[in-house]
C-alpha cells in the first residue's frame, strides 16, 4: 500500500528524546508498538488524538512531529 | 512477522472457522441435499461448536501467555470496521444468491423441486461462514499491507 500523505519526525525525535523506544512510546500514546511502527514508516494514517498524544510524549510542537505532504 | 495480539488473534479466529468449515460443510450439504434431517447433523453440529470453542480457548491462553493480551486500539478497531463493511455486502450477496436459488428452483419448469428448509438453514450458515471468514481475511490483509 503507498504511503499515506501524513508525514512524521518521529523516530528522529525517539532519539531526541532519551532514545525513547517505540514500546515506551506505544504506552504513553495508549497504542500498540505495531501502530507507532506503522505510523513511523507513514504507512497508516493516526487519528487526530493519537497524533496530538504521540506530540505530547514527544514534548514537541505538533508541527515539529507530522507535517502534510501537498505535493500531487 | 511482528505481530500484535488483536491480529494473532484474528489469526487464531481464522484457524477455528476454517477448521469448524472443513468438519461440518463437506458433511452436511450433500447429506442433507439427500434427504437427511437436521437430528442426523446435529451430533455433527455439535462437535464443530465444540471445536471452535476448544481452539479459540486454547489459541488465546497461549498467545496471552506468551506476549500478554492488549486491547485493540484505533488501527485494530479502524481495520475491524472497514473488514466488518465488506463482511456485509458478501453476506448480502450470499443472501441474494441463496433466494435467487430458491425462487428459480420453485418456479422455473422442469428446474428440480426447491430445496428444503433444512438446507436453505445450512446455506444459510454457508453464507455467515463465508462472510466471516471474508472479514478475517480482510483484516489480516489490512495487518499485512499496512505493517
Amino acid at each position: 500500500m503507498a504511503k499515506t500523505r501524513v508525514k512524521n519526525n518521529i523516530r528522529k525525535l525517539r532519539f531526541a528524546h532519551g532514545e525513547m523506544t517505540q514500546q515506551q512510546l506505544a504506552d504513553e500514546v495508549g497504542v500498540t508498538r505495531q501502530t507507532i511502527v506503522a505510523i513511523e514508516k507513514e504507512k497508516y494514517s493516526p487519528s487526530l488524538d493519537a497524533a496530538f498524544r504521540i506530540a505530547i510524549a514527544l514534548d514537541e510542537p505538533f508541527a515539529m512531529v507530522f507535517s502534510y505532504d501537498t505535493a500531487e | 512477522m511482528d505481530l500484535s495480539f488483536q491480529e494473532k488473534s484474528v489469526w487464531g479466529s481464522l484457524l477455528a472457522i476454517v477448521v469448524s468449515s472443513w468438519l461440518f460443510y463437506p458433511h452436511a450439504l450433500p447429506h442433507i441435499a439427500n434427504g437427511g434431517t437436521f437430528l442426523d447433523i446435529l451430533p455433527r453440529l455439535i462437535f464443530v461448536v465444540v471445536v471452535i470453542i476448544v481452539i479459540e480457548i486454547v489459541y488465546h491462553s497461549i498467545i496471552a501467555a506468551r506476549s500478554g493480551a492488549e486491547s485493540s486500539d484505533e488501527r485494530d478497531k479502524e481495520f475491524n470496521l472497514k473488514a466488518e463493511r465488506l463482511s456485509g455486502y458478501v453476506l448480502a450477496i450470499g443472501i441474494v444468491l441463496i433466494t435467487a436459488h430458491i425462487i428459480i428452483r420453485s418456479t422455473v419448469a422442469g428446474a428440480p423441486s426447491a430445496p428444503s428448509s433444512l438446507l436453505v438453514s445450512v446455506y444459510l450458515m454457508l453464507a455467515l461462514t463465508v462472510s466471516e471468514l471474508s472479514k478475517l481475511v480482510t483484516q489480516i490483509w489490512y495487518y499485512r499491507v499496512e505493517a
